[in-house]
C-alpha cells in the first residue's frame, strides 16, 4: 500500500495538485512500483485532513495521466511502465525548470545570461560531487 | 436537501438576515464565513427553528417539523449539552431521544479524544466541552450537523485532529454546514465556500471551482469584501503626511 | 418508597429534592393550617362559658375562625409557579440546552420537565386546601351544633 506518511506537510498550489505531484514523483523515485494499491479516497481524505472530493480530483488527474487505475469498487492501484516513468519524471522536471525559469525572467534575467549560469552551476556541481567521490 | 428559501429575520430594527437563499446537499462540507454579526449564527438558528423567521426552511421539499427535526443537529460555541449531567449521562439521553443515534461513533470518538465519560459536563474544561458537543452533534446520526464555531479555544492540534477524524468517519450522504473565523485552515477541509455579510449572502463557491481558478479561500473572501492589501500602507501614508505638514 | 416516586425534571435537577421539598411546604402549611380547629374549639368553648356566667358574647363565624389558615396554600401555589419559571430558566443556565431540549422530536418534552412538579404540586396544595376547608367547616358546625346544645339546656 503506498505510504502518505511522508505527505509534505507544506506545499506550493491546490492540495489536489500537490498530491498528485507526490505520486507522481513516487513513480519517477521508483519508490511507488507498478501494481502498488493506492489507499482510499476516504482514507487519504482522513489521513491528511483534506475533501474527499479534493482527493478525488487528484484521484482523476492520475488516471487520466495514465498513472492510475480504479478497479472493482473502492480500489486504485498504480500503474507503473518504464514510459510511464520517463514520462514522470519528464514532467517533474519540466514543472520545477518552468517555475525556476519564470522566477529568473521576473527578475530581468536574458536567455543567453541565464543559460551561462546554468553550466558554469551545472560544471560547479558536477566537481564538487567529483571531489566526494574521490 | 437542506433549502433556505429568502429567509428573513429582524431583531427590532435590525435585519439579521435579509434574504438569505442557501441550499446544502448530502455530502457537502460548507464553510460559512463572515464578521461577527453578520448573520451566520442567526442563519443556523432560523434553520434549526430555534428562532421564528420570514420565508422557508425545507428539509426535501418538507418544512422543518417534529417529525424531521430529527435529521438536524446542532454544536454550539454556547453549548447544548446539560452542565450538570456528564458524558455517559448524554449518550444515554440522545439514545433515548434520538433513534438513529450513533453509538459506535460516540465510543469511538470519545475514546480517541480521552473525554472524561463521568465527569459533569460543566466540569469539563473548555476544549473538552466543546470536543463533547461536537462529538454529540456527530453522534445524533442528522444528516445535516450545524455547528457554530464548534472549535472556539481548541488548540491547533486538536482542531487538526478533528478535521481528519471528521473526514474519515462521515459518511458520503451526511452534510456539514460549519461556521468559522479559521478561514485558512479549514480550506482543504470544505468543499463549498458561503460568505455571508449584513444578513445577505455575499459569494457562494465550490472550492473545486476556486482551485480551478488558482484562487486560495482567503484570496476569494478578500476580493468579495473588497479588501485592499494596501490600506494599512496607505493610512500610515496619510498619517505620516500629517506630521510633515505640521512641521 | 420515596426513592421509586419519580416525576420528571430538567436533565440534571433532582426530581427527588423538588418532590420533597413541595411535600415539606405542604406539610408546614399544613401544620399552620391546623390553628383554625383549634381556634374554632376554643372560640365555641368560650361562648359555652359566657353563655354559663350570663354575659354577652357573639358567636364566632366561620371565615373569622378560618381567618388566615388556609392562606398557606395559596402561598405553595405561588411557590409552584416560581418553580416553574426556575425550572425553564435552569435549562439556560450554565449552557444553552435549551437549544437542545427545543430540538428534540416530542415537543412537549421540555414542558413536561418543567411543569411536572408544579402543576403536581399545586393540585396537591388546592385539593388539601379544599379537602381541608370542608373538614374545618364540618368541624366548625360541630363544635356549633355541640355548643348550642349545651346553651339550650342550661
Amino acid at each position: 500500500m503506498v505510504s502518505f506518511s511522508d505527505f509534505p506537510a507544506e506545499g506550493e498550489g491546490p492540495i489536489y495538485l500537490r498530491i498528485v505531484r507526490f505520486i507522481r514523483s513516487g513513480v519517477a523515485s521508483g519508490r511507488i512500483a507498478d501494481g502498488d494499491e493506492l489507499p482510499s479516497r476516504r482514507v487519504v481524505s482522513a489521513l491528511l485532513g483534506v475533501n474527499p472530493n479534493t482527493v478525488q480530483k487528484a484521484y482523476r488527474l492520475l488516471e487520466e495521466e495514465g498513472l492510475m487505475i480504479s478497479r472493482s469498487g473502492a480500489k486504485s492501484f498504480a500503474r507503473v511502465t518504464p514510459e510511464l516513468r520517463e514520462a514522470a519524471r519528464e514532467k517533474i522536471q519540466r514543472e520545477e525548470l518552468s517555475a525556476l525559469v519564470s522566477a529568473l525572467r521576473r527578475g530581468g534575467m536574458e536567455k543567453d545570461a541565464a543559460l551561462a549560469l546554468i553550466s558554469r552551476l551545472w560544471d560547479e556541481d558536477a566537481s564538487i560531487t567529483e571531489g566526494e567521490e574521490e | 436537501m437542506l433549502e433556505l428559501k429568502d429567509v428573513k429575520k429582524s431583531y427590532g430594527w435590525k435585519r439579521a438576515l435579509d434574504g438569505v437563499s442557501l441550499t446544502v446537499a448530502p455530502g457537502e462540507i460548507v464553510g460559512l464565513f463572515g464578521e461577527n454579526g453578520a448573520g451566520k449564527t442567526t442563519l443556523m438558528k432560523c434553520a434549526l427553528g430555534l428562532l421564528g423567521f420570514g420565508g422557508k426552511v425545507t428539509l426535501d421539499g418538507e418544512p422543518v417539523t417534529r417529525r424531521n427535526i430529527a435529521r438536524l443537529s446542532f454544536a454550539t460555541c454556547e453549548h447544548s449539552f446539560f452542565p450538570n449531567l456528564p458524558a455517559e449521562s448524554h449518550r444515554d439521553f440522545y439514545r433515548a431521544h434520538f433513534p438513529k443515534w450513533r453509538d459506535k461513533r460516540y465510543t469511538a470518538l470519545t475514546e480517541f479524544f480521552d473525554l472524561p465519560r463521568h465527569t459533569a459536563a460543566g466540569r469539563l474544561s473548555t476544549g473538552q466541552q466543546n470536543q463533547l458537543e461536537v462529538i454529540l452533534a456527530l453522534c445524533q446520526g442528522a444528516d445535516y450537523i450545524l455547528m457554530d464555531e464548534p472549535f472556539a479555544g481548541n488548540d491547533v492540534f486538536n482542531r487538526e485532529d478533528f478535521y481528519k477524524v471528521f473526514l474519515g468517519i462521515l459518511e458520503p450522504e451526511e452534510a456539514v454546514l460549519i461556521s468559522t473565523h479559521l478561514i485558512a485552515e479549514v480550506e482543504n477541509f470544505i468543499s463549498r465556500a458561503v460568505l455571508i455579510r449584513g444578513g445577505k449572502i455575499l459569494g457562494d463557491t465550490r472550492v473545486s471551482d476556486l482551485e480551478d481558478r488558482g484562487e486560495t479561500l482567503l484570496g476569494y473572501v478578500k476580493s468579495s469584501y473588497g479588501y485592499r492589501p494596501g490600506r494599512v500602507a496607505d493610512a500610515l501614508d496619510r498619517l505620516s503626511g500629517e506630521e510633515d505638514g505640521q512641521k | 418508597m420515596r426513592g421509586k416516586l419519580k416525576l420528571p425534571v430538567p436533565p440534571g435537577r433532582d426530581s427527588g429534592m423538588q418532590l420533597t421539598n413541595t411535600a415539606l411546604a405542604l406539610g408546614a402549611v399544613f401544620l399552620w393550617s391546623l390553628g383554625a380547629p383549634l381556634d374554632m374549639h376554643r372560640s365555641w368553648q368560650a361562648v359555652v362559658r359566657a353563655a354559663e356566667l350570663g354575659t354577652r358574647y357573639t358567636e364566632p363565624t366561620l371565615s373569622g375562625t378560618l381567618g388566615t389558615a388556609l392562606y398557606g396554600f395559596a402561598g405553595v401555589a405561588l411557590g409552584m409557579a416560581v418553580l416553574a419559571i426556575r425550572n425553564y430558566l435552569s435549562l439556560r443556565e450554565g449552557s444553552r440546552a435549551d437549544y437542545l431540549a427545543r430540538r428534540l422530536p416530542n415537543r412537549w418534552e421540555r414542558h413536561i420537565w418543567c411543569l411536572a412538579v408544579p402543576i403536581v404540586g399545586a393540585l396537591a396544595s388546592a385539593i388539601l386546601a379544599a379537602a381541608l376547608y370542608f373538614l374545618y367547616r364540618g368541624y366548625f358546625f360541630y363544635c356549633r351544633d355541640a355548643a348550642r346544645a349545651v346553651i339550650a339546656s342550661l
